[in-house]
Parts: structure tokens; C-alpha cells; sequence
């Protein structure tokens, strides 16, 4: 075997465990990002190191790599089988359609089939780089060093389990460590190392290192010595509570209110599909009594009354328009015994013999087939959307409201601490009407540093109250928090006010001639509030941030009458509505510049990292090649440059710096023409020593000109130019 | 320029009788050129009368030799006043100080009295006698030479009078190749004979006007500086470079760019004069004289450790 033939072994197995350190970067990313084609992009990783091995030159491995990122792009994103042309033009049309995307800066509209362009040409410049490391510095372990805090991060701060990553890591880096070590020894020798040599040194390496990775498994292993930091990071971002242990359960609308609080993680199940004009807010059922921990109805026992014909779902408002008579259809897929319900429901419809009777006390509808209750698949309701009258808002003083009753919705639990009490007064003491105070409680949440948020949520301590530690303590989570909580103040400044639970509009996915269709997943189930304003009646609040609410303003009065935030509420109700994003929370209405920048950042974020990603591998490696480029740039700007003595100085120095970088360091000792004729006799030729002759006479003889300016020049672009690597 | 191929000559002719000495013969013209004195460190019988006869020759001067002995008296040095019978009085006779060039053999064999009335003659240019102070002729060059301090019987020359010498030189045997071509032209006629003169006394002095008008960059100033600091401040060395060795250096310098047909002092001239100029100017810790490192080596040391000016002061 030839000595050639050795070290491309040697370098082909250095190349290899590179390869398979790349995959553990590759697994994470596919598991966490829903990334398909693992072995794919392993594949083009391994391209990308196999052809240098060969020596390939660059208009083999170039077109090569192209035509397989293509393939690739086309296989993985486009509809069914990717012939050669339909797949280039498919990906030649998604760049084109990005590029003006990344012009126009919409990140977020950027394709999948160009995110993943981006990501094989990020992987392509960092096998370059880790290509780097090894062929001129046979160095890896910052690669080496970058993977296993890349993987040691993820397994603790990620789902994203590292069990078996970490131990296939340890032997691959090892025996990397150990064969770039082997390499470097080598290279000290005079005589490169033939087969046998090679197989001396290798051989006790894989022996040893698979012998201690067998072995270790065997071990008998402590637990770590440092508990896990990621709960006491998570108490501390939080700022306390007893409930990091408990589990979080999964969103949707559950009967059982008791218990309010603790993480979540999101569900996308259907819960039901629904034909409206418009997006709504679907409404189940209200709750009137606060326990401290959760919500109850006061009354077990509630008594049914028919609806339908002649008794209206929803009673109609007292004052106000409404929005025009629609039918709501929905098809529900899982099995709830009740109804849900737009806001100014009036008649519900179900199949032959279907009677609907509704809970006197929590409203909740129910669907009754032969006497028992019954779940429906399909059903309709007729509604009509109401707007409230903004002059009957604006009229409803405390002493409108009729005493003694609404004494359940002005209900509070005895624990109540007192500075709720407090709050509610500081913030609605200043508003004359109920209405004003609700909307003041409504605002008081997007303006003092509330945080909407499902994962890390805090419960209470044992005896704490819930909205005193969402208020006080923790000001971090999702609708239940934000709605108890402005119930509670609002019962506190007098206003009576309930709990209401049901879905919010949920996502538009397509329109009929029937109307817009809606899908709402168990992630819409939602909370809100309603408020009773007298003279109006129940009124609907929207407390949490991120989410529009249900109902509307009749903004019934003259512009100048108007406060100045009415009016902007006027405006925003009059714009079209959009649908929302399912839960997720939205820039919050009223809110700075920065903040949207932000959401929008963060709903960019993948886009932003592989570009930002790209761009610093970019830069790396323009910094890495500079040895090619710079000195064109630098003879192209010299040609430019009068020679005078400061120039020539400059230039003396710059080329110095080159030479330095070419590896023909000048040693501090050195003059200037030992080091002259050091260089030429490396080059061959006599231009360093003319130059430097020229130098020495500026520099040390004083000399203003230059004599020979167009040699000197000359001889300083060869230089130069020979410094090329 | 015709004086800077006269010295060459000069050079070549020294080169005739010292085969193989080229370094040697120029640092003597550099240090004639400079206007100092050369202090030869060596064993007997390599050469050295030879080489200062024929730059004597060279250059048309008058040439002297003392060759000095422990019961040498100043008064043989210097010169003695005898009175003269038939005139009545007292008469001069000069000693072999005055001459343009003086070999002064074996300088470290006399007395210290002896050694300074020489070296105080180097000094001034001049010497009393009588209470008259006679000026020493003009050109006026010693190459003194001495045996290495380990021989017995000698008085080592204090360091204050080392440095009347601008330059110390060791000679060394020559090469085994040389010392064929020496055994060969020693079978002949004694190739001094055969040297005519270069250039007149007259030029001679010319030329050292000349020589001493050679510039010295700022930059290079800063350099020599440098050396001598760091000769000041390295832990081998107890007693460093003083200024006066500075200027010494410039000097010689100097006269080396002039040698090589330069009208601005290099770098390289510094350092290549460095070592011998400073070597006799420095005191050395015991214990690295003990080690067997001498000054030269310790002065090259400090060369090849500090930086050459690459850029004018004050510029990046």
C-alpha cells in the first residue's frame, strides 16, 4: 500500500467519527425541530468530506453537491416524484420567491424548501470549517468541545434526551482526540508512517477505547454530585411557589374548576368545527362562586328551563344593537353533553326529538333526547351578536345598580387578602362607572408587567390564595389566572361579575357560501369574564393578554363626546377581524413599537438563527480565507495610493504583516535586510531586497522620495502577490 | 565614490598579508575611519604586526610598535627629555607614541603606570612631557593587543581604560585552508613588502571628515539606545553599556556605512559592531562568567532579542 494510500486511510477515518460527531448535531435539531431526512442531510455531510479526501477537484465536487441539495429539496418538499426538471425549477422558483422575501425582510413567510436550502449550506460552510481544523491545524477539540456543551445544554434544558447521544460521543471524540494526536505525531517525523506503523498506532487506541466504554458500562455509577439546576433556575425566574413538582396537564375544557392553576402543555385535538359569519368567542357555561383555589356554581342542584321558541338562550340585552340574525353549524367531535354557544344565542337546533334545556344557574345548555341527557354531533344555534350601547355604558353609576340582587356575583372568599382589596380600589377608584371600572381592571393586566404563559407556571402554596399569588407574586400565566383574577377585583370594587368558560373563535380554515368555517381545538378552550352593567346587561371582558374578547361597543354616540380611549377602542373594533393565532400569545393591543418587534422576532425565530447562523459562518470563513482574497484587495488599493513616504510605510508594513501571515515571520532581531534577503531566497528573485533597500533609505537615511518608484511598486504587488495561499 | 574603493583597497591589502582576516582588516579601517583605537585580544603569533604594518603601508603613515614588558616605563611610551651637551639643553627625544600608527604589544604585560600613560595619550590625542603637552600626531591609531586574561603575569586593564579602545577584537588562528595559503606565501617574498600605498595621510583625513558626516535616523538613534538599555537591564550583565559606549557605537557605525558606500547609518551596521563594540564595556555576573559565556556572546544574545525598528517612532 502506498504512503498516499496510508494517510487518506488515516484522514478517511479521522473523516468518518467527524462525520458521526456532525450527526449527533443533526439528531437534536431533526427531534426538537420536526426536521425530517436525518439521513439525508448525513449524507451531504459525508459528500461534503468526501470529495476533498479525494482530492476531487472543484468542478466535480461543486455540481455534485448542487445537483444532490437539489434532489434533496425536491424530494423532501415537493409532491410526488421529483423528475429532474420539474425539480429544478421547483427549487429555482422558491429561491427566486425567497430572495424577494428576504429583500422585503418578511421572515416570516419564508418557505420550507428555502429554510432548507439555507441549512444544507450552513452544514456545507461548517464541514469547511471543521475541514479546517483538521487538514491545517489536526486540531478538534473545539468541535469536539462545541458538541458536548451542544448536547449536555439540550438534554438538560430540552426535551431532547441525551442518554445515549453522550456515551456515543465520548468514544467517537475520543478516538477522534486520540487519531489527531497520532496525526500530529507523525507529521513531527521525517518518514511518514507506513501500514504497519499506522496499524501499531491505531490498534492499541480503538482497543482501549472501546475496552473503557465497555468496561464503564458496568461501573456502578453515582448520582451527580450537583442536584438538577433546571427547577431552582425555573423558581427563581418565577419567584417561588410549591407547585414546581406537579405534573402539567393537558389543555381542554374540563368540568372540574376547583383547582385552578399549574403548567400545561397544548393539545391540538378537534373539538368541534363550526359555519359562522363571524368569529366568536363560544360560550358554554359561567361560574359564580370564588373558593380562594377555584371556581364552584353555588347552587348543586340547578333547575332546567326549556329554551328555544320563546325563550331566548342568552336574554336579550337591555340596551344596544345588535349585528344581524346568523346560524352557527357546528359538528362536534368529542363528547360533550352540552351545547356551545355564540354570544345573543337565541335558538338552538339538534336532530328530530331533540329538547334543549339550560341550567338556570350556570346557563350551560344540554341537549336532552328522550328524557336523558344526550350528545350531539351536529347542531346549529341562531344568534344574533349584540353591541353594546356605549351611552347606556356610560350611564351605569353604582347607584344604578339594583341592591340586594346580585349578592352571588359580588361574592369573595373570607381568606381574601386584604391588599386585593386594595388593588381593585387603587385601580377603579378613579372610574365613576361600572363599565369604566371593568375596562380599567381589563387594562390594569396588559400595562404592569403580565406575562402570558402556559408552561411555566407556578402554583399557589398551600393557603395561599390563587389570585393573590397571580397578582402579587408570580403576574405569569394563562387565561384562568387573568380571569379569576379580574373577577376577583371587580367583585372588589363592587361590579358584579362572573366566570365564564367556554372556547375562544379558534382558526379560520376556509370559507363556503354557508360562511367562514372555523376549527377549534382543545388549545381554544378559554376563560373569560362578564360583567353586569346595569341598564345593559352581562357584558363580556377580555382580560387576558393576547386575545381579542367576544361582543362588542355601539359606539351610540357623537366622536366628540367620546373619551379619547373609547375612540381608539371605536377604531380597533372597526377593523376587520383577523384570525387569531390559537392561543398563542399576540402583540397586545396598544402596546410599543418594540414590543411587536420583539413577537415578531420571536414568531421569525427559526429563520433568524440559520440566518444569522449563515451569516456568521460566512464571516468565519471570509476571516479563515482571508489568505486568498485579502491580498487582491490590497494590491487593488495600492494602485490607487500616491507612494509618498507615509504610504510607502504603510504598504512596507502591510506587507510585512502578509509575510508574516504567508509563515516567513521577520524575528524582532532581524534587521530589515537579513530578513530582505531570508525572503527572497524563499521566493527566488531580488524584489523584497529592492524594496527594502528603497525602505531603509526612507526610514533610516531619511529620504523623502522614493527612488525608482515604479521597481518599488513592482516589486511590493509581486510580494504581495506571492503571499496568495 | 573614490574614496569608498580606496578603502576597500586598503582592506584587500590587509587581506595579502592576513589571509583570511577580512573582518578583522575592516574592523580596523572602520575603527581609523571612526577616529578610535582597536584593542586585539589574542595569542602571540597569529598575525597582528603584519596586519597594522600593512595598513600602516596602506594608508602611507608612520608606523610604531611598543612592545610592552612588565619594566616598561612611561618615559619609554612616551618619549624622554636628554640633555644635550652640545646645545645646553634639554632635548625631546619622542618615544614610539609618536607615530600615526602604534602597535602596542601585549598591552596587558606592563604596569598599570605604564598602561595609562598610553592610554591617556589615546585619550587626549596628546601627551605632557615636562610640563609641554605635545599634540600626538594627526591621523593617531593604536591597535593595542593583549593576551587573554587567563595568561599569568599580566595586569589586567581596569574597565575604565577598556573603553578608550572603540572596538575589541578577537583574531583567532585562521582557517585550515588559510593557513595552507599562509605557509604558501610564506616561501616567497614576505608579501608586505609588496604593498604599495592607497592613499595619503592627507586623504586619510579627508576622509574621516567625511566619514563622521554620515546620518543617523532618529529611528536608528532609538535603536542603539535600546541595545545598550537592555545590556543595562539584563540579569547577566552587573554593570551595563554607559552612554559614552552609545556614542561609540554610533561612531563606529558610522564609519562602517561609509565603508559600505552609505551615507545613512543601517541597523545592520549597528549590529554587526554592536558586539564589538560593547563587549569590553560591561561587567558580567560572576556566576555567568563562571558558566563559560562571554560578553560577545552575551552582546549577540541581546541583539537577537531586540526589536529592530521597523516603522518611525510615533507611527503605528
Amino acid at each position: 500500500m502506498s504512503q498516499k494510500a496510508v494517510d487518506r486511510m488515516f484522514l478517511g477515518l479521522i473523516y468518518v467519527l467527524v462525520v458521526l460527531l456532525v450527526r449527533e448535531w443533526l439528531l437534536p435539531i431533526t427531534e426538537l425541530t420536526g426536521t425530517g431526512h436525518l439521513a439525508l442531510f448525513v449524507i451531504f455531510v459525508g459528500l461534503c468530506f468526501v470529495f476533498p479526501l479525494f482530492g476531487a477537484p472543484w468542478w466535480l465536487s461543486g455540481p455534485v453537491k448542487l445537483i444532490y441539495a437539489v434532489w434533496f429539496v425536491a424530494h423532501a418538499h415537493m409532491d410526488g416524484t421529483a423528475a429532474p426538471v420539474s425539480s429544478v425549477s421547483f427549487v429555482l422558483g422558491d429561491l427566486l420567491q425567497n430572495a424577494g422575501l428576504l429583500v422585503t425582510g418578511e421572515l416570516g413567510r419564508i418557505t420550507d424548501p428555502f429554510r432548507t436550502v439555507l441549512f444544507l449550506a450552513l452544514l456545507w460552510m461548517a464541514s469547511y470549517l471543521i475541514q479546517y481544523w483538521i487538514n491545517l491545524k489536526m486540531s478538534v477539540l473545539i468541535f469536539y468541545g462545541m458538541t458536548v456543551i451542544f448536547i449536555t445544554v439540550l438534554d438538560t434544558f430540552s426535551p431532547y434526551s441525551a442518554d445515549e447521544a453522550i456515551i456515543r460521543i465520548l468514544v467517537v471524540g475520543f478516538l477522534l482526540l486520540g487519531f489527531t494526536f497520532l496525526a500530529k505525531l507523525a507529521d513531527g517525523q521525517r518518514k511518514r508512517p507506513g501500514l504497519p506503523a499506522f496499524l501499531l498506532m491505531t490498534i492499541p487506541l480503538l482497543v482501549l477505547v472501546t475496552a473503557a466504554g465497555a468496561v464503564s458500562q458496568f461501573l456502578p455509577k453515582s448520582d451527580p454530585a450537583w442536584p438538577d439546576p433546571v427547577p431552582f433556575i425555573k423558581s427563581f425566574a418565577e419567584g417561588a411557589g410549591d407547585g414546581l413538582g406537579r405534573d402539567a396537564g393537558k389543555i381542554g375544557y374540563g368540568e372540574d374548576d376547583s383547582m385552578l392553576g399549574g403548567p400545561f402543555i397544548g393539545d391540538n385535538t378537534v373539538v368541534f368545527e363550526a359555519t359562522a359569519e363571524r368569529g366568536q368567542y363560544w360560550k358554554v357555561e359561567t361560574k359564580d362562586t370564588y373558593t380562594s383555589r377555584g371556581w364552584i356554581h353555588s347552587s348543586e342542584e340547578q333547575e332546567l328551563l326549556p329554551v328555544g321558541e320563546g325563550r331566548p338562550i342568552d336574554e336579550p340585552l337591555l340596551a344596544g344593537t345588535t349585528r344581524g340574525e346568523d346560524t352557527a353549524t357546528l359538528s362536534v367531535q368529542l363528547d360533550f353533553e352540552f351545547i356551545v354557544r355564540p354570544y345573543g344565542a337565541s335558538t338552538p337546533a339538534g336532530p328530530e326529538g331533540t329538547e334543549f334545556l339550560q341550567e338556570s344557574g350556570t346557563g350551560k345548555v344540554i341537549p336532552f333526547v328522550n328524557n336523558a341527557p344526550a350528545v350531539l354531533d351536529a347542531y346549529s344555534v341562531t344568534y344574533d351578536e349584540p353591541a353594546y350601547s356605549l351611552t347606556a355604558l356610560r350611564n351605569t353609576t353604582p347607584d344604578t345598580l339594583p341592591q340586594g340582587e346580585f349578592g352571588q356575583y359580588l361574592q369573595l372568599p373570607d381568606g381574601l387578602p386584604q391588599r386585593v382589596h386594595d388593588l381593585a380600589l387603587e385601580i377603579t377608584g378613579r372610574e365613576e362607572t361600572l363599565y369604566g371600572k371593568a375596562r380599567a381592571v381589563e387594562q390594569y393586566f396588559r400595562q404592569n408587567g403580565f406575562v402570558y404563559d402556559q408552561a411555566n407556571v407556578a402554583s399557589p402554596g398551600t393557603g395561599e390564595d390563587f389570585t393573590d399569588h397571580f397578582l402579587f407574586e408570580s403576574k405569569r400565566g394563562y387565561c384562568d389566572h387573568f380571569s379569576t383574577s379580574m373577577v376577583v377585583l371587580l367583585r372588589s370594587a363592587g361590579v358584579p361579575a362572573r366566570w365564564v368558560k367556554g372556547f375562544n373563535e379558534g382558526e379560520e380554515i376556509g370559507r363556503s357560501d354557508a360562511g367562514r368555517q372555523f376549527e377549534v381545538t382543545n388549545n381554544n378552550a378559554h376563560s373569560w369574564v362578564e360583567a353586569y352593567m346595569p341598564g345593559v346587561g352581562w357584558m363580556p371582558f377580555e382580560p387576558t393578554i393576547g386575545f381579542d374578547g367576544a361582543g362588542g361597543v355601539d359606539y351610540d354616540l357623537d366622536l366628540d363626546e367620546m373619551t379619547e380611549q373609547e375612540t381608539q377602542e371605536m377604531e380597533e373594533s372597526a377593523k376587520p377581524e383577523e384570525a387569531e393565532e390559537e392561543e398563542a400569545p399576540a402583540a397586545a393591543k396598544g402596546d410599543s413599537f418594540w414590543k411587536s418587534l420583539g413577537d415578531r422576532i420571536a414568531e421569525n425565530s427559526r429563520a433568524i438563527y440559520i440566518g444569522l447562523g449563515v451569516l456568521a459562518a460566512a464571516a468565519l470563513l471570509a476571516f479563515l480565507l482571508r489568505d486568498k482574497w485579502l491580498p487582491r484587495v490590497m494590491v487593488a488599493r495600492f494602485r490607487k495610493r500616491t507612494l509618498d513616504r507615509e504610504g510607502f510605510e504603510r504598504a512596507y508594513a502591510r506587507l510585512l504583516g502578509r509575510l508574516r501571515r504567508y509563515g516567513l515571520p521577520k524575528e524582532d532581531g532581524k534587521t530589515l535586510s537579513a530578513y530582505a534577503r531570508e525572503v527572497d531566497a524563499h521566493f527566488g528573485g531580488t524584489d523584497m531586497r529592492r524594496l527594502t533597500e528603497a525602505y531603509e533609505s526612507v526610514l533610516y537615511g531619511g529620504r523623502d522620495g522614493i527612488r525608482e518608484e515604479q521597481a518599488v511598486r513592482e516589486s511590493w504587488e509581486n510580494l504581495i502577490n506571492r503571499t496568495i495561499g | 565614490m573614490e574614496e569608498h574603493r580606496k578603502l576597500l583597497k586598503v582592506i584587500e591589502n590587509i587581506e595579502e598579508v592576513m589571509i583570511g582576516k577580512r573582518e578583522v582588516a575592516e574592523l580596523s579601517v572602520v575603527a581609523l575611519l571612526a577616529g578610535g583605537h582597536v584593542l586585539l585580544e589574542d595569542v602571540p603569533g597569529v598575525g597582528k604586526t603584519m596586519m597594522v604594518r600593512a595598513l600602516a603601508r596602506s594608508v602611507g603613515a608612520d608606523f610604531k610598535r611598543i612592545q610592552f614588558t612588565p619594566d616598561l616605563l612611561p618615559s619609554d611610551v612616551i618619549g624622554v627629555s636628554i640633555y644635550h651637551p652640545k646645545e645646553m639643553e634639554f632635548q625631546f627625544r619622542p618615544g614610539p607614541i609618536m607615530g600615526n600608527i602604534v602597535l602596542a604589544d601585549e598591552i596587558n604585560r606592563t604596569s598599570p603606570k605604564t598602561q595609562s600613560a598610553l592610554l591617556e595619550g589615546m585619550e587626549e590625542a596628546s601627551v605632557t612631557v615636562d610640563g609641554r603637552t605635545l599634540a600626538l600626531p594627526d591621523p593617531f591609531f593604536v591597535m593595542a593587543t593583549q593576551n587573554p586574561i587567563e595568561h599569568e603575569g599580566t595586569y589586567p586593564l581596569p574597565e575604565a581604560q577598556l573603553d578608550r579602545f572603540l572596538l575589541k577584537v578577537k583574531m583567532g588562528y585562521p582557517g585550515r585552508e588559510d593557513e595552507v595559503e599562509v605557509l604558501r606565501r610564506a616561501e616567497n617574498q614576505p608579501p608586505i613588502d609588496r604593498i604599495e600605498p592607497v592613499i595619503t595621510l592627507d586623504e586619510l583625513r579627508d576622509i574621516r571628515i567625511r566619514a563622521a558626516e554620515v546620518s543617523v535616523g532618529d529611528t536608528v538613534k532609538g535603536y542603539i539606545v535600546d541595545l545598550a538599555e537592555s545590556t543595562r537591564k539584563s540579569p547577566d550583565i552587573r554593570l551595563g553599556v554607559s552612554p559614552r559606549g552609545s556614542i561609540a557605537l554610533m561612531r563606529a557605525a558610522r564609519a562602517l556605512a561609509f565603508l559600505k558606500g552609505r551615507d545613512y547609518v543601517l541597523p545592520d551596521d549597528v549590529q554587526h559592531l554592536a558586539p564589538y563594540v560593547f563587549s569590553h564595556r560591561m561587567i558580567l555576573q560572576p556566576e555567568v562568567r563562571y558558566e563559560g559565556i562571554d560578553a560577545e556572546e552575551l552582546v549577540d544574545r541581546i541583539v537577537t532579542r531586540t526589536k529592530v525598528p521597523v516603522r518611525r517612532a510615533g507611527t503605528r
